[in-house]
């Protein structure tokens, strides 16, 4: 992958690992800030992660032809370090400021704090998931990871990550129609 | 209900899916080539040699093994010593009888505090002058007896007359002294009276609170010389 991206850039002055350096930022940049979005909800949190990953990367760069896949390898260091970050900011307040920005602008007063209420129900059921579970739906939820890859990021298998991809929508489901969504 | 629940996760990871950085995505990316340049270039310039971690650890190091090196250094007078407390060879036991019936009770002793081979004439010395360089504690301080109690005493409030009584050299200047004040004392204020009384001659008739002369008799409770 290293090598493939190096290529790409045929006309570039610097050396190697900075050549490989800027392809892995144009390239995954993006995804590893919707993976640490997904979890943290702020976008100052997710670029601080996303930053974290290639620091992380430029420390490590002589053992990077040593990483088979790349693209897993930063989605697993972005995901930890959005957990770690985690613990350290609140979630509920990260969320009320999530669900605002999904609501609508040209909307009625009283319909846009009855669909906050919502996004706001459905994002504090999901937090309520067990750990596992929410993990892994948060991970289908950016349906840009196959299973395999869900399974190498949690480290768990396949068939773990199915089922408790399984449980967690079911449990969701549940959860938000027993709650009537108010 | 379900229909609306199922909505409402769509909706929200439509969301996650969709979520941008705040300024956009080549800004977040020129930012952190950015960042990253510059962290690279501060790791690529040559710091301070003791802001390198490798230079506490050579540091370290290097302390560690001036301690082992100093240690191995007195770690030989340390033997001598232990050997001089307790002497191992016979001829030190022959020399020293008091010590020797305490072989068989005495415990044994580990492989590292037993000496070389080589070490046995040297131990045997140590253990002759064992008593010569003991370690030697002085006596704690003896009350005073009376002379010296009295010699202190005298030493410190006495004059001149009450020392003469103690030292010989002094005493016969002492004695002088005095007797000079007398003959003065007697020529100064006798002298008129002895005048008066070649004039007037008085009857020698001793009074009866002189002392007896030597030619008395002893008083009969006296005993006789």
């Amino acid at each position: 992958v290293i090598e493939e991206l190096s290529l790409a850039l045929p006309l570039s002055r610097v050396t190697s690992s900075e050549i490989d350096l800027a392809a892995l930022v144009e390239t995954y940049s993006a995804l590893l800030f919707r993976v640490a979005h997904s979890i943290l909800r702020n976008q100052t949190e997710a670029e601080d992660v996303v930053q974290d990953v290639f620091v992380r990367v430029l420390e490590n760069r002589r053992s990077l032809p040593a990483v088979r896949d790349m693209r897993v390898w930063l989605i697993r260091i972005a995901w930890n370090r959005a957990l770690d970050r985690r613990r350290s900011i609140r979630p509920e307040q990260m969320d009320d400021i999530f669900a605002g920005t999904l609501i609508g602008s040209n909307m009625p007063a009283d319909q846009a704090i009855d669909e906050q209420q919502r996004m706001k129900s459905v994002l504090r059921e999901l937090e309520r998931l067990p750990k596992k579970e929410r993990e892994v739906l948060l991970l289908s939820a950016l349906e840009e990871l196959g299973t395999a890859e869900m399974a190498a990021v949690t480290g768990r298998s396949e068939s773990a990550v199915r089922a408790l991809l399984f449980r967690a929508r079911t449990r969701l489901r549940e959860r938000l129609d027993k709650g009537g969504t108010a | 209900v379900n229909q609306n629940s199922e909505q409402d996760i769509a909706r929200v990871f439509a969301a996650l899916r969709a979520a941008a950085p705040r300024h956009g995505r080549e800004a977040m990316e020129q930012r952190l080539l950015a960042s990253l340049k510059a962290r690279a270039e501060y790791e690529a310039t040559p710091t301070a040699l003791w802001r390198r971690p490798i230079f506490w650890t050579a540091f370290t190091l290097a302390a560690s093994c001036l301690l082992v090196l100093t240690a191995m250094h007195l770690a030989p007078h340390n033997t001598t010593q232990t050997i001089a407390a307790v002497p191992s060879s016979p001829t030190a036991l022959s020399s020293r009888p008091d010590l020797a019936p305490n072989l068989s009770s005495r415990p044994k002793r580990s492989a590292v505090e037993r000496p070389a081979v080589g070490t046995a004439p040297i131990a045997a010395e140590a253990a002759l002058l064992a008593d010569t360089n003991a370690p030697s504690h002085p006596a704690p301080p003896m009350p005073l007896t009376a002379d010296e109690r009295l010699l202190l005493r005298a030493a410190r409030h006495t004059e001149q007359t009450s020392l003469a009584q103690l030292e010989p050299m002094p005493r016969p200047s002492a004695r002088d002294s005095e007797d000079r004040a007398i003959e003065q004392f007697v020529k100064r204020n006798l002298a008129s009276l002895a005048l008066a009384e070649s004039f007037n001659p008085t009857p020698a008739t001793s009074a009866p609170n002189d002392p007896p002369t030597s030619n008395d008799t002893p008083a009969p409770n006296e005993p006789p010389n």
